[in-house]
């Protein structure tokens, strides 16, 4: 699990929520996308680019229709691609959901 | 010399074509536009579906110079959007329009407008009564070469719908073409062989194999001269986008009319076109070709 950065201006408080939330969103996409491309989760780096694994147009489809059931919420398709790794898609989807609640 | 007929055929058959747009005028009238434009819009900021398609409509209009013409054609004409813009409020005097959908013919012929024409047949088999001012044709060359067609036999196919169509102008007559293509990003067999592009060319589009930018410039030489030439694919993703959403607002409906499979079929080729597009691994022309004499 990495540490997440704690930012100079945030209170403890805002980053502990956030990093909890990107976390689980962390772990969830690991499961996933490991499921999806039948690998092992531990092979998976959360830095590392998805097309390294052989994510195509198909997976990332099923990946964000997942992930919309999850989060209850209508997604892009191409968020995969606008956020390529699983720690900055996380990212994005911990702020985007803190800003809509 | 071969027959027309034949180069034709290498194309989207009567049947594949039928297979999509046929599915009914309801399905589609949920989640397209109003005046049921089936390609991409032409999106400005803080646009609604029906003004950017509409936008798209006039820019073809005016870039095939149909603006009060006597005579335009509309080849792969849809459900004539373009058709009753041109003479609606275009000043067009008469407009032809083919299609091989026979739900999109009855819908245009319900109209009663006579000035225009709807024709149930392929551009290969029309033979017009006179030449033709201008000539629009949006989304349909797309299906103009089979999936298995060889690249030589691809612009073959091509070089005979521009023969033909240079043929059917008046001198300095324009052709006003949209397309979505192959995009220049990646390989074309890595796109071609992605797990999108054969459920897109299985399950969407039978039968259909897009075009390349090479292939239509090949197809072009001795007919047409480039006046203009657009890459508006990211208008094409936001199309998708919103049709993908309409689609999901009226899910309930949609799955009455069709069932649930259709809908789960329609919902993820929006999506997988949208990043396709997105990405650039698709792209959507929009060209401007002049006739040559």
């Amino acid at each position: 699990m990495t540490i997440p950065h704690s930012q100079p201006d945030a209170t403890p408080e805002e980053v502990r929520t956030e990093s909890r939330h990107k976390a689980e969103i962390q772990t969830w996409l690991i499961s996933h996308l490991a499921a999806a491309l039948e690998i092992n989760p531990e092979e998976i780096d959360a830095k590392a680019p998805f097309d390294r694994y052989g994510l195509d147009s198909y997976v990332a489809v099923n990946l964000v229709g997942e992930l919309e059931d999850w989060l209850g919420c209508e997604l892009s398709p191409t968020l995969p691609y606008d956020y390529p790794t699983v720690e900055s898609l996380a990212h994005h989807l911990s702020n985007t959901s803190a800003i809509s609640g | 010399m071969r027959s027309i007929e034949v180069i034709a055929n290498r194309g989207a058959s009567r049947t594949a074509i039928q297979s999509h747009y046929d599915i009914g005028n309801d399905f589609y009238r949920l989640w397209l536009d109003r005046d049921l434009n089936y390609s991409a819009a032409m999106w400005e900021s803080g646009d609604m579906l029906d003004a950017a398609q509409l936008r798209k409509v006039d820019y073809h209009i005016s870039q095939a110079g149909a603006e009060g013409a006597e005579r335009v054609l509309d080849v792969g004409c849809g459900w004539g959007a373009v058709l009753r813009r041109l003479v609606e409020a275009r000043g067009a005097r008469r407009a032809v329009g083919l299609t091989l959908s026979n739900a999109q013919a009855d819908w245009i012929r319900s109209w009663g407008n006579p000035q225009i024409e709807v024709r149930l047949e392929s551009w290969s088999d029309h033979h017009p009564a006179a030449r033709y001012d201008a000539i629009i044709s949006i989304g349909a060359f797309e299906h103009f070469a089979k999936l298995e067609a060889s690249d030589a036999e691809k612009i073959e196919g091509y070089r005979t719908f521009f023969a033909l169509c240079r043929d059917w102008l008046k001198p300095q007559g324009r052709l006003s073409l949209q397309t979505f293509a192959y995009g220049s990003r990646r390989p074309r067999e890595e796109v071609r062989n992605s797990a999108g592009t054969r459920f897109l060319a299985t399950e969407i589009f039978p039968e259909t194999d897009p075009p390349r930018l090479i292939d239509i410039a090949a197809a072009i030489e001795g007919y047409f001269e480039v006046v203009s030439l657009r890459n508006d694919r990211k208008d094409y993703g936001r199309t998708c986008q919103e049709w993908r959403r309409r689609l999901r607002a009226e899910r309930e409906q949609v799955v009455r009319i069709v069932g649930e499979e259709v809908f789960s079929r329609y919902e993820r080729y929006l999506q997988l076109s949208t990043i396709g597009f997105e990405t650039g691994h698709l792209a959507l022309f929009r060209i401007t070709l002049a006739a040559v004499q």
